[in-house]
């Protein structure tokens, strides 16, 4: 509203306008103030070697293709990027009702930064976490340009080159979804910064002998086309990736995550909720 | 108003603050949103009417685009890689499609539990998309029109001020016959609508060609 446009009577919307205002821009501070956040993310053991008795599946992905499967609440899927390769597309539902799903407006957006990495949470549509990003030795992803597309070099022939959108429609398929859950993925591996709003890969960051763990937050279906992202440059090698199910040893591996910043704990606790009426009890209508 | 008499809209209509609207318009028209007071957000999505399932695609858009900077000469493509519109017209240039919409749900993980009950986009949305018996699986990442999100080189981003001025306006030419999807959003909670939603006009012009 312009001071020109006011009436008399607009003092008590004045005084709430700045009221909202003051509280908008405390929380745009506590979510920019990085200081916390790393400092909680510091503390927290990183996963390393996943010894081979928690391993429950394997599967080497070779470039070009695509991976799908379920992952259990509590356990976890590690994309193994040893060779380096840029960028793995993903996508994630939720396995009870698909039509929740990975929200890559909803995860940048809450978390104040496109730099979802290590210690970030992956946000559904409904305002709860799919999956924790609870270690990750590239903390460089992309959700802004999407996925893929075939390459002259990866291996294949054209007769089983395919677009990383097809690859996500028939891993969303085979889990027996439709086309329109196909959504927006979150590219692994793709270091892509926003500079004068222009796209830009960065070439200097080390793709090889990298990984990411998502910890499952619910039952999660899981839809990957390894295809690299669409500003790789042409002489990065597309290579084959593994997807790893695994199992940890301990508990509430992404407790650190919880506890980095206040969108965080209002996310997990609303996720809390959800399982628990889930599970037959409690309320969550929100 | 403005230049849409000029234009000869077949179709106006004032969406009042925190209500949504939807409409065809067909392969040649062209749609104005016009946002009459100034600083208001408006939250739009486009599907293309022979086949619904395809839709706008904000990454394939942004990717071919090259820039954030939605402004006159930006393609909407969809998910398919076909151009569904193209901006002609840009008065403002301070246009968003990387946050996405509103929703009571991502309301109160921002906001906390007092932000549970407010109207948003997200059921603006829904409430349109049940009129063409569509749903919650069909909503993907939208445009925000008037709306300014600067993204900075370390990644930080956030919903800033708008421009306090009425009577900015953007013109999409439909490349198909197209479902345009609108929500005038209702949001008290951040700057994007300066804390007072306000009504927007939508002009729809004919085809010079008809």
């Amino acid at each position: 509203m312009t001071i020109a446009a006011m009436q008399p009577g607009d003092a008590d919307k004045v005084t709430r306008i700045a009221a909202l205002r003051a509280r908008y821009e405390k929380l745009r501070e506590a979510g920019q103030a990085l200081g916390r956040f790393e400092a909680a993310i510091a503390a927290a053991p990183h996963i390393g070697q996943v010894s081979t008795d928690l391993v429950q599946s394997r599967a080497s992905v070779p470039a070009g293709w695509y991976w799908y499967g379920r992952i259990e609440r509590g356990t976890c899927l590690r994309i193994d990027n040893a060779q380096g390769t840029p960028g793995v597309a993903c996508l994630l539902w939720n396995a009870s009702d698909p039509s929740e799903r990975f929200c890559a407006t909803d995860t940048i957006k809450v978390q104040w930064t496109t730099r979802i990495g290590r210690g970030r949470m992956l946000l559904s549509d409904m305002g709860r976490v799919v999956a924790s990003i609870i270690d990750d030795n590239c903390e460089r992803h992309d959700v802004l340009l999407g996925v893929g597309r075939p390459r002259a070099d990866d291996g294949s022939s054209p007769l089983t080159a395919r677009k990383g959108t097809e690859n996500l429609a028939i891993a969303a398929t085979k889990l027996g979804l439709e086309p329109r859950d196909v959504h927006a993925p979150i590219t692994f591996f793709a270091p892509v910064t926003c500079r004068d709003q222009r796209f830009k890969w960065d070439d200097d960051v080390p793709l090889a002998d990298t990984y990411v763990d998502l910890y499952a937050e619910m039952h999660l279906l899981v839809g990957i086309s390894n295809t690299p992202h669409p500003l790789a440059p042409p002489e990065a090698a597309a290579t084959a990736i593994d997807a790893v199910r695994w199992r940890p040893r301990r508990l509430h591996l992404s407790r650190f995550c919880r506890e980095a910043t206040d969108e965080a704990t209002r996310a997990y606790s609303r996720t809390d909720a959800y399982l628990i009426q889930l599970d037959g009890g409690g309320d969550d209508s929100v | 108003m403005i230049a849409s008499e000029a234009l000869g809209a077949r179709f106006r209509h004032i969406v009042p603050p925190g209500r949504s609207w939807s409409g065809l318009v067909r392969s040649g028209e062209t749609i104005r949103v016009v946002d009459l007071v100034g600083e208001q957000a408006v939250d739009f999505l486009v599907y293309s009417a022979a086949d619904k399932a395809e839709r706008y695609d904000a990454q394939l858009t942004l990717l071919t685009h090259g820039s954030t900077a939605i402004t006159r000469g930006t393609r909407l493509l969809s998910n398919r890689g076909y151009e569904l519109m193209t901006v002609t017209s840009d008065t403002l240039g301070a246009h968003d499609t990387l946050v996405g919409c509103c929703s009571a749900e991502a309301n109160t993980v921002r906001f906390g539990e007092q932000a549970a009950h407010l109207h948003s986009c997200r059921d603006n949305f829904l409430i349109e998309l049940a009129e063409h018996g569509m749903s919650k699986r069909d909503i993907v990442p939208n445009l925000n029109f008037f709306m300014p999100v600067p993204v900075e080189e370390d990644g930080s981003l956030a919903i800033v001020a708008g421009v306090q001025e009425p009577g900015h306006y953007v013109d999409l030419l439909a490349s198909t016959d197209v479902l345009c999807v609108l929500s005038n959003c209702p949001q008290i909670n951040n700057p994007c609508n300066g804390f007072d939603p306000t009504p927007i006009e939508v002009v729809i012009s004919g085809s010079k060609s008809r």
